[in-house]
């Protein structure tokens, strides 16, 4: 993967702004890259970068480590601090080169913070994962579409076989993965194929110990209106597809499917995974299922409590 | 492609945009949505003054693009419809798309009649709006 080093001038680390009337975690976001180079078609790192450039690590990891110890120091860090390294780019793509997660493993064997990190891709490339000392602090969370989507709108990412043997690999590794089923595209074949990425995840044995699934997270695709009107712009006919569903304007400003077509999908797919995923206390339920920015009303017409 | 049609400049726009999406959908030509039903109709009616037919092809043409949304929107309207016509209270979504779990009810003196409403409201489409 090429890639150019950088010196981070403003913050590595940033609240996440959720944006208006969306349900949040308080997670902060890691901003180590200026880019992705995998070249999702929806990804709204698109509409944010609107030149092309080669990607760009930050490797002044000095400052990045005084913003941690600030945050979540022993003296007057916060608390269970919850940190997702994939916002902004995917999070082992430029691994090991960038060094990033060795820098943050060392980080917590150092100062043993209350801090979890989310390490999220759409990659198959662990083996930087291997030698890490604090797995129990890190989740690795996998996007997953189906493979008609991978193949249409995720050109520079591993199949989705790929990625279940790798998550399934992390699970025996010792660390906890996160399942994201994001972003979920509405087409006539969804449940089926929702279903089928459920049955190779059984097949893997990727449910048979429900401690090793950190979460699962659900949401349908969402467009920034700049991205839409660069699809709608560059006029290729998998981006005009995407466009021609329902799509409405919510309090965030981002456009979704109309709620009735979000809240069956959600509905459904839900279904399926309690069919699945046998996580035995019910409370673990409710905890590690969750809806990414999506705003309290669909979470109650799921029947999900926040 | 529309003479003797008046298009507001924002209606034009989106009906060029939603006449080449739904062409795209339905994979047919331009040409042929003004064959589609009722659009024919309305070009041809001419009982209809410009403004009035670029107001219900607008309007059909949307219903056409969004048949899901325009579909709740209606079954809204209809049921606020009967809803006024029992007590004399109108509903209003703060949000057209339902982007929101509110119901506005005026004058809300009536919101104790509206409130016996409440089980057809909730079924509209599935959701407990809060009845303002
Ligand atoms: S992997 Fe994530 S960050 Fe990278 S292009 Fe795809 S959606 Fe964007």
């Amino acid at each position: 993967m090429s890639f150019e080093y950088l010196t981070r001038k403003n913050t590595f680390i940033k609240k996440y702004e959720y944006g208006e009337n969306i349900v949040g975690f308080g997670e902060y976001v890691l901003r180590f890259a200026s880019s992705c180079p995998l070249g999702c078609l929806y990804c709204y790192l698109r509409d944010v970068n609107k030149q092309k450039h080669e990607p760009k690590i930050y490797t002044n990891f000095e400052m990045l480590r005084k913003e941690l110890i600030e945050l979540c120091g022993p003296v007057n860090g916060k608390r269970n601090l919850y940190l997702n390294a994939g916002e902004n780019t995917d999070s082992l793509v430029f691994e090991p080169q960038a060094g990033i997660i060795k820098f943050l493993d060392e980080f917590i064997s150092e100062f043993k913070p209350d801090l979890m990190i989310e390490l999220r891709t759409k990659t198959d490339n662990i083996p930087s994962l291997r030698s890490m000392v604090n797995k129990h602090k890190f989740i690795i969370s996998f996007s997953l579409s189906p493979q008609s989507v991978i193949d249409k709108y995720e050109p520079g990412t591993a199949s989705l076989e790929k990625r279940l043997d790798a998550m399934r690999e992390c699970q025996t590794m010792g660390y906890s993965v996160g399942f994201r089923f994001e972003p979920i595209i509405n087409s006539g074949q969804l449940i089926k194929e929702y279903k089928k990425i459920l049955e190779i995840s059984d097949e893997k044995l990727l449910f048979k110990n429900p401690e090793k699934i950190h979460s699962i997270g659900l949401s349908c695709i969402r467009w920034t209106k700049g991205l839409m009107k660069k699809i709608r712009e560059e006029g290729s006919v998998d981006g005009s597809e995407l466009l021609l569903d329902e799509f409405v304007l919510c309090p965030d400003k981002k456009f979704r499917y109309f709620r009735v077509i979000r809240t069956n999908i959600y509905r459904r797919i839900l279904s399926l995974l309690h069919d699945f995923v046998k996580l035995d206390n019910p409370a673990d339920k409710s905890d590690k299922i969750f809806l990414s920015t999506e705003p309290a009303y669909i979470w109650q017409d799921c029947g999900l409590d926040f | 492609m529309f003479k003797d049609i008046h298009l507001t400049h924002t209606q034009s726009l989106m009906v060029k945009r939603w006449l080449e999406e739904i062409a795209r959908k339905k994979q047919i030509k331009h040409e042929r949505i003004l064959q589609l039903p009722g659009i024919k109709d309305i070009l041809n009616d001419k009982r209809l003054s410009p403004h009035q037919k670029g107001d219900k092809l607008y309007n059909l043409l949307y219903r056409i693009r969004y048949p899901v949304l325009s579909g709740y929107q209606d079954k809204f309207k209809k049921l606020a419809n009967h809803i006024y016509h029992k007590t004399g209270a109108k509903l209003r979504l703060p949000d057209p798309c339902f982007e929101c779990n509110e119901i506005i009810v005026e004058p809300k003196e009536k919101l104790p009649d509206v409130k016996k409403f409440k089980k057809q409201i909730d079924s509209l489409i599935d959701w407990k709006p809060i009845l303002k």
